[in-house]
């Protein structure tokens, strides 16, 4: 007897959690550096109920990795996500993004993702942000030395 | 023998202090916090006054902490770094490698101490995984903790499990629920208060509130029990002057109007 929903583990959930998304742009760093930089997505200790997982910018070749951010998000519901220990220059543009959101009322105390639209938003002002690039550049650059 | 100094600058002009003291100590290792002094200026000040040449070491990612090394500086590269994190594996050719972990925590103007204690926690993470990374747990942490060593970050197994007696920390972990957790020795404890050489901590606040230290040791250097026995505790100075110009006031506390607000503090590692 089969008591289970019959949409449980169907293909009918079109979101992707935040960890998928996050290893999915780890991969796409990686094609467009030709692996010289990649990132990593590690999962980390939360308090119960919640996942945490931290981003950072890696170099085989250097033996070198930076932790660019981290995000805590529900085990039961992946919205909001919140960005926590993000590098101090990001953090600041997302500040500043966040405060120019018309529909925020009040700045939250910490950067977060109300929507999958919204986490794909902020992700990609953190990679285009300056001190990303700077870390991308310099190495790429400390590769070829 | 390597030759360590931590200071926290305060975005003061210290560079001619900065000089006195590499020549005076004969430094190999200079860390910097709070530097505003331009990185090409002071090496340069540095390298006209001293017979063997000084390289500086940025970071790849870590922008907020200089070295400068008169090793090469592929010697003493970046392994893992946050913004205010840099973990150095130091590699002399012939000499037991180090891993120097260089580290500016958030004040306590900024952080909770609870903020901080959990920050001690990923501290201690990404410790351990670095010396996963480099198969040895010759370790030294030195920088500006904002904490002091009886503060529970520091102290707690779940941070950084600083301990104060060798003979302590020389167990090397301690089990708690099945866990073990790596322990380090912390000297600092013993340059506390003014029964001790040198000042009584590194770091003068004084308020009125009821609950106040006065001096505090936030500027501290812990080291793993695999380091040990390359590790003197005479060696370990909070420097109240570079030979010339004293960095107290006349009442004896660090002198802000034309020095830092942080004691700068010096050590040795046997490599």
């Amino acid at each position: 007897m089969d008591l289970w929903p019959k949409d449980i583990g169907s293909s009918t959930l079109k979101s992707k959690s935040p960890a998928a998304i996050l290893k999915e742009q780890a991969s796409v760093l990686g094609e467009k550096t030709n692996n010289i930089v990649t990132a990593e997505v590690r999962r980390g200790e939360a308090s119960e109920g919640k996942l945490s997982y931290s981003f950072y910018l890696t170099s085989k070749p250097l033996n070198y990795r930076y932790k660019l951010f981290k995000i805590i998000y529900s085990l039961d519901n992946p919205y909001p996500v919140d960005f926590v220990e993000a590098e101090e220059e990001i953090e600041k543009v997302l500040s500043e993004y966040l405060a120019k959101k018309p529909a925020l009322v009040t700045v939250p105390p910490c950067p977060e993702a109300k929507s999958e639209e919204e986490f794909l938003n902020i992700l990609g002002k953190i990679f285009n942000a300056e001190k990303t690039k700077r870390i991308v550049n310099s190495l790429i650059a400390e590769s070829e030395v | 023998m390597a030759v360590f100094l931590f200071w926290n600058l305060n975005n003061k002009p210290l560079k001619d202090s900065i000089v006195r003291l590499a020549v005076r100590y004969e430094i190999d290792v200079l860390i910097f916090v709070e530097m505003a002094i331009r990185p090409e200026v002071l090496l340069t000040a540095l390298n006209r006054e001293n017979s063997f040449p000084y390289h500086y070491a940025p970071g790849i990612g870590c922008e907020k902490i200089h070295i400068f090394t008169r090793f090469a500086d592929q010697l003493i590269r970046p392994i893992y770094e946050e913004s205010r994190l840099t973990i150095r594996h130091l590699t002399l050719p012939a000499q037991a490698k180090i891993l120097l972990v260089a580290v500016h925590f958030p004040s306590k103007l900024c952080w909770t101490d609870d903020s901080q204690a959990a920050e001690c926690g990923e501290l201690a993470r990404a410790i351990r995984e670095a010396e996963e990374q480099a198969g040895h747990s010759r370790t030294v942490v030195v920088g500006d903790l904002n904490m002091n060593p009886f503060e529970t970050g520091v102290v707690s197994a779940s941070g950084l499990h600083a301990v104060m007696s060798r003979s302590i920390a020389q167990k090397k972990t301690r089990l708690i629920n099945d866990r073990p957790y790596p322990f380090f020795y912390n000297p600092m404890w013993s340059l506390f208060g003014d029964a001790s050489p040198g000042p009584p901590g590194t770091y003068y606040y004084c308020r009125a509130e009821h609950k106040v230290f006065f001096w505090n040791m936030f500027d501290q250097v812990l080291i793993r029990p695999d380091l040990l026995k390359s590790f003197d505790n005479n060696d370990l100075k909070i420097l109240d002057s570079d030979g010339n110009t004293s960095f107290l006031s006349s009442r004896g506390v660090p002198n802000q109007k034309s020095g830092s607000d942080h004691l700068p503090i010096l050590f040795k590692i046997k490599l």
